[in-house]
């Protein structure tokens, strides 16, 4: 099968180009749109996400198939690359490790999985906290310092994280401070029945599927892509709701521990992006409803379990609201 | 049981407040009320309010933490009981502590209702029924043990709050119970429910008090007053004082008429025997009832009557010295003998400036000024002519012993009995004066009519048999019917008075005896009517022709039509034997001003003080009694020995200016001497050039009349002016909040066309198609609006609401300039969309829904959170 990418590609426009993704990657996954939206909103933000569920919901194959969908560098495809975090995990075994070659005598570097552009982090909170660390700090740096020598990420490096509710066992929460530096937190959620029935029907395929994705974009088109959602522009009204937004959650009496100002940048890149992803070059209400729970909420740490339940979505609509009503003259 | 209940501050609070407070307001209400009863109270009612209030709050604490009630109020009884026993042993023969004891006593009982109160109202869902019923027993009690109750209101007063606490606490127990608590928006919810509760409550309870309150006033004026408080039947006190006679007689349980032993007037009757000094005193007339209302019992006027000879000036709005007449009136009265004019002259103390009273049938009527001395003691004055039969006579049961009186009477009887039979009356005239009501209750009278006339030919004899019928005897020479003011009301409410009085009770004052006289005269079929007025006594020999008026000669009598005679009064009321005497003597008569020869009318319009010359344009003049109008020519008058009156004081000459309005008057002599000509302009030939005047009103009569109408009216606006005002209020304010939102969705659409603008233009399109769809109950949830336009409105109505808000939003939010393209839409869009949603909702549905103010309250409130 060939690759459906051809000249015209290069000529679609943006908008059009983040629909085939979706759609393509909607082929594979079935039932899914409104989470796919949200890991390649995260993508072109050029931050992370993480996806919290139930084992076997299909998170891997989410970041499969979008490794997969992307024309990489190398060997046809991005490199994609999954760990499984277990708790004997070691922060070399994500980073690498310096081994000694006989041949030329000295120490070199044996690259990690970090060197990839789609890392899945399978149960991240799974493995200890050493680990988890030194992961997220990857992610945010976008290098890797071993010893006295500096390496470089790839140009495009996205982690799609995994982890089970916190409930089960064997696990290691991740603080608070770590779960900041995931743009987004989404719940994968099981699908509605014709879905399932659907998934069962086919289930040979699905496999067969992911063996041979097509590739519909370029790194080179994710990377443009993302330049573009840099450049959507933001109303300052937008930037005022996520300004109250934020500010209120620290004032909200059933959260303990309100959004930060980093929370609040996170906030804009992904609106930005999100309009891209919906269609626009403009950021607009609905983007803020789209995405503010996914960004805010595994931030926040909330009194007790109704205050979780209510109080974003709270502060939310009241912003919503101002916005609906807003005269901009 | 050891269970720890989850106890809501909310909850408790609400029920304190809505429940408890108004439940001490109404023990405060009854305390207070049971104060004019019981004398153990003390008067100490707000201490005793306290008490009930603080047992019943301690007992609803108690029953929130679940305490056991039984023993602690057991506990509670016997402690009670206990300390009331030591006091009360302590407190023989001191008064001090006896007294310390009761109060005790008061306190316990005080304090253990309010315990029952409180641990009912907070344990048992029915209590709430239990206790209203209770407190209306307890308040019906009341009524009947302190038995005041002599007016509508103090029923109402004593009532009402019992009355709505019942169903204030029925509704708000369950109200409060069935209200979640724990939502946020509690107080607002509840408190909503309740004001709305509460509004159509008081609302419904005001208005069946508003339309009711007549019906109610007159029952418990009949039943509850005892005679004690009721009212002249035939007259009424004005607000200013004065007094008037009804223009209706009913007929009540009791009559009221000594209430003020101040006389109301004087008169002055020119009425004498044929040929002797003998005073032939004549009832003065006020008006004629001439239906019947078979509903209510009550004697009517009825002014739409074509052949009404009932003459009704206004006195008081009438000049000074001019004339009124209707000589119609006389021509109504359909007498043709034995007629001749009389003149009287009324001198009013407390009776009404406006009411005016003559003998009938009265014709002609003329203010006339007081003399200086008795100027305190008369209000007003006026002269009248009655056109009055030579055999009306006061005298028909009150029988005089004066022989010649006596002779007059045996002399009239046989005069009318040459009357004519009514076979060539006017037949509408005859069966309007002979109507009586086809109600099956009243053939009872028919039949004793029946036997009464029975034998007897003439008219008159027939009347003489009524009145012999109302003075028989029985076989022990005892009166069968009786004179009292206080008749009664039959045991059956709705039971017909009258029938009870002619056949039951045979007692009453004059409306009953009036009633049953026209009764038995139109089922004997002779034309009758009833008049009310005043009975004229006779009481002294002292000034002849002057008789005194008090309240308690305010009356009732009939009339009878006798062709070619006309109406004559009969007066068949029996004799009362514990009244009729005047209560003070009658008092000196005011002294009759001279008759006026001239009186001229109009305004000045030359003044001469030094020569005391003045010129007047004619307007009006009444010589020797009659008068000449229209008349539009200059006078000289003579002032040299007139005297300036202005509201009864007398003036300097400089006081009269050019233009002003005047009526000089002249008793001069050599006037006199002129006889009465057809014509104004030939009279004024004959006078001098200079006419005498001697006195000279100068008018300011239209203004007093105008403030004391104004005066009146505010009077007489009764307090339910105030109840429509509030009535009227309430329902603008609930009209212009149910045409609110239709007018704010107007207004967004006069924006919107009105605005040049491309943003505002946007924006108010945005909003008012959003109001529309709110209004119209297509609810937005949660979505935001674009997902509104994109997943439900288009999807259900095929418009291009999203289309429109992609526009809208990219105005808003990226300051985009419309393309011609886009602006085309926007202009577009609204009418096609406003029309395609009008054709897909009914316009009825349309209608009662933009009627609905909770859907408009809620396009301006927060969306509600639903996880």
């Amino acid at each position: 099968m060939d690759p459906i990418l051809n000249e015209s590609s290069m000529q679609e426009t943006s908008t059009e180009k983040i629909e085939r993704l979706i759609q393509h990657m909607e082929g594979v996954i079935k039932g899914k749109r409104e989470q796919i939206k949200h890991v390649i909103t995260c993508l072109l933000a050029k931050g992370h996400i993480l996806l919290e569920d139930n084992p076997g919901t299909g998170k891997t194959v989410l970041a499969r198939t979008l490794a997969g969908s992307i024309a990489g560098e190398q060997a046809g495809s991005a490199i994609f690359k999954r760990i499984q975090f277990t708790p004997d995990l070691l922060p070399m075994d994500l980073l690498g490790t310096h081994v000694f070659d006989d041949h030329k005598k000295e120490f070199i570097f044996k690259r990690g999985p970090l060197f990839c552009n789609i890392l899945l982090a399978d149960e991240i909170n799974r493995a200890s906290p050493k680990v988890q660390s030194a992961l997220l700090e990857c992610m945010a740096e976008h290098q890797i310092t071993m010893g006295e020598m500096t390496y470089k990420l790839e140009r495009l490096f996205f982690t799609i994280a995994t982890q089970n509710p916190i409930e089960m066992e064997g696990t290691y929460p991740l603080p608070a401070a770590q779960l900041d530096r995931f743009f987004m937190k989404i719940y994968f959620g099981y699908v509605d029945e014709t879905t399932e029935m659907d998934i069962y029907k086919n289930y040979q395929h699905i496999s067969n599927n992911l063996e041979h994705i097509q590739q519909v974009l370029t790194l080179e088109d994710i990377l443009q892509l993302q330049q573009e959602a840099d450049e959507v522009f933001v109303h300052d009204e937008i930037v005022r709701a996520v300004s109250n937004l934020v500010r209120s959650t620290r004032n909200h009496e059933g959260i303990t521990l309100g959004a930060s100002t980093r929370s609040g940048i996170t906030f804009l890149k992904c609106l930005k992006a999100r309009a891209l992803v919906n269609g626009r070059t403009f950021v607009i209400e609905d983007d803020i409803n789209d995405i503010a729970l996914s960004v805010l909420d595994h931030r926040m740490m909330y009194k007790n379990k109704e205050a979780k339940q209510h109080a974003l979505k709270q502060l939310l609509s009241t912003e919503m609201d101002r916005l609906s009503k807003l005269k901009l003259f | 049981m050891n269970i720890v209940t989850h106890i809501s501050i909310t909850r408790f609070l609400a029920q304190v407040i809505f429940l408890l407070l108004p439940t001490s307001l109404v023990a405060f209400f009854i305390l207070w009320n049971s104060h004019h009863y019981f004398t153990l109270l003390q008067d100490a009612w707000l201490t005793q309010t306290m008490y009930f209030s603080g047992g019943m709050l301690i007992a609803f604490l108690l029953a929130q933490c679940r305490l056991r009630f039984l023993p602690l109020f057991a506990a509670l009884l016997m402690a009670f009981f206990s300390i009331y026993k030591l006091l009360d042993n302590y407190a023989i023969g001191e008064f001090d502590s006896f007294f310390i004891s009761v109060q005790f006593m008061v306190f316990a009982w005080l304090f253990a209702a309010g315990w029952l109160c409180g641990w009912g109202l907070q344990r048992y869902s029915f209590f709430p029924v239990v206790l209203s019923g209770f407190l209306l027993i307890l308040c019906i009690v009341l009524i009947a043990k302190t038995g005041n109750l002599t007016s509508a209101d103090r029923l109402i007063q004593y009532l009402s709050p019992v009355v709505l606490y019942s169903i204030y606490i029925v509704y708000t127990s369950e109200s409060l119970r069935n209200t979640e608590h724990t939502s946020g928006k509690f107080w607002w919810r509840f408190s909503k429910r309740l004001i709305a509760f509460c509004t159509l409550l008081l609302l419904v309870f005001g208005g069946i008090l508003y339309i009711m309150y007549p019906e109610i006033s007159e029952r418990v004026e009949e039943y509850g007053g005892g005679g004690k408080e009721g009212e002249n039947q035939l007259l009424k006190t004005k607000k200013d004082g004065t007094v008037e006679n009804r223009e209706s007689m009913g007929m009540e349980g009791h009559n009221q008429r000594d209430k003020n032993p101040e006389p109301l007037f004087c008169a002055h009757i020119n009425n004498f025997l044929p040929g002797g000094e003998i005073p032939n005193p004549l009832y003065l007339t006020s008006f004629h009832f001439t239906k019947f209302d078979t509903l209510t019992e009550t004697f009517e006027r009825d002014t739409t009557l074509s052949f009404s000879d009932e003459f009704k000036p206004n006195p008081s709005s009438i000049q000074l010295f001019s004339t009124y007449s209707d000589s119609s009136r006389i021509r109504n009265a359909f007498s043709s003998s034995h007629r001749k004019t009389v003149d009287v002259e009324i001198y009013k103390k407390r009776l009404s400036s406006s009411a005016f009273i003559a003998p009938s049938t009265s014709y002609w009527v003329q203010p006339i000024t007081i003399e200086k001395e008795f100027q305190h003691e008369f209000s007003s004055a006026y002269r009248s002519k009655s056109y009055v039969s030579d055999l009306n006579s006061a005298y028909f049961i009150y029988n005089s012993n004066n022989p010649e009186i006596v002779q007059f009477q045996q002399h009239r009887f046989d005069e009318l009995r040459k009357a004519k039979g009514y076979t060539n009356v006017d037949p509408t005239f005859m069966s309007y004066y002979t109507f009586f009501p086809s109600a099956r209750k009243y053939e009872k009278i028919k039949s004793l009519a029946d036997s009464l006339s029975n034998g007897k030919s003439s008219t008159i004899d027939k009347v003489l048999r009524i009145r012999d019928y109302f003075l028989a005897r029985n076989a022990l020479g005892e009166k069968i019917f009786s004179y009292t003011d206080n008749p009664g009301v039959p045991g059956l409410p709705g039971a017909s008075k009258l029938m009870y009085f002619l056949f039951e009770s045979k007692k009453g004052y004059c409306a009953y005896y009036a009633g049953a006289t026209v009764f038995l005269l139109r089922a004997m079929g002779i034309p009758s009517r009833i008049v009310t007025g005043f009975l004229t006594v006779d009481r002294s020999d002292k000034n002849t022709g002057w008789y005194w008026f008090y309240e308690d000669q305010s009356h009732g009598w009939v009339q009878v039509y006798f062709p070619e005679y006309g109406w004559i009064d009969f007066d068949t009321t029996v004799g009362n034997d514990d009244a009729q005497q005047s209560p003070a003597p009658d008092g000196t008569p005011p002294m009759q001003p001279p008759n006026p020869v001239l009186a001229v009318g109009g305004e000045i319009s030359m003044i001469d003080t030094a020569k005391k010359i003045a010129a007047i344009h004619l307007h009006t003049m009444i010589f020797k009694d009659v008068e000449y109008n229209d008349l539009h020519t200059d006078i000289l008058l003579d002032l040299k020995v007139a005297t300036i009156w202005k509201d009864s004081l007398p003036q300097r000459m400089d006081q009269l200016i050019n233009g002003e309005k005047i009526m000089a008057v002249s008793y001069a002599e050599k006037l006199a001497f002129f006889s009465a000509e057809k014509s104004a302009s030939l009279l004024l030939k004959k006078f001098p050039t200079l006419i005498p005047i001697d006195d000279v009103y100068i008018k300011s009569m239209d203004e007093n009349t105008k403030k004391e109408n104004r005066v009146s009216q505010r009077h007489e606006r009764p307090y339910t002016y105030f109840i429509k005002l509030i009535l009227f209020i309430v329902l603008g304010i609930l009209l212009s909040l149910f045409a609110l939102p239709t007018i704010v969705y107007h207004w967004y659409k006069y924006k919107c066309r009105q605005t040049t603008n491309t943003t505002k233009q946007a924006y108010y399109i945005y909003r008012a198609a959003t109001f529309l769809l709110n209004q119209l109950q297509i609810e937005r949830h949660q979505l935001t609006p674009w997902q509104f336009a994109k997943q439900v409105v288009d999807p259900q109505f095929g418009t291009r609401f999203a289309e429109f808000m992609l526009v809208y939003l990219n105005i808003k939010y990226a300051n985009h300039q419309p393309t011609e393209k886009e602006q085309q839409l926007m202009t577009t869009f609204y009418p096609t969309f406003e029309a395609t949603i009008k054709s897909q909702i009914k316009t009825s549905i349309r209608i009662v829904r933009f009627l609905h103010l909770n859907t408009f309250i809620r396009y301006y409130q927060l969306p509600e959170i639903t996880s």
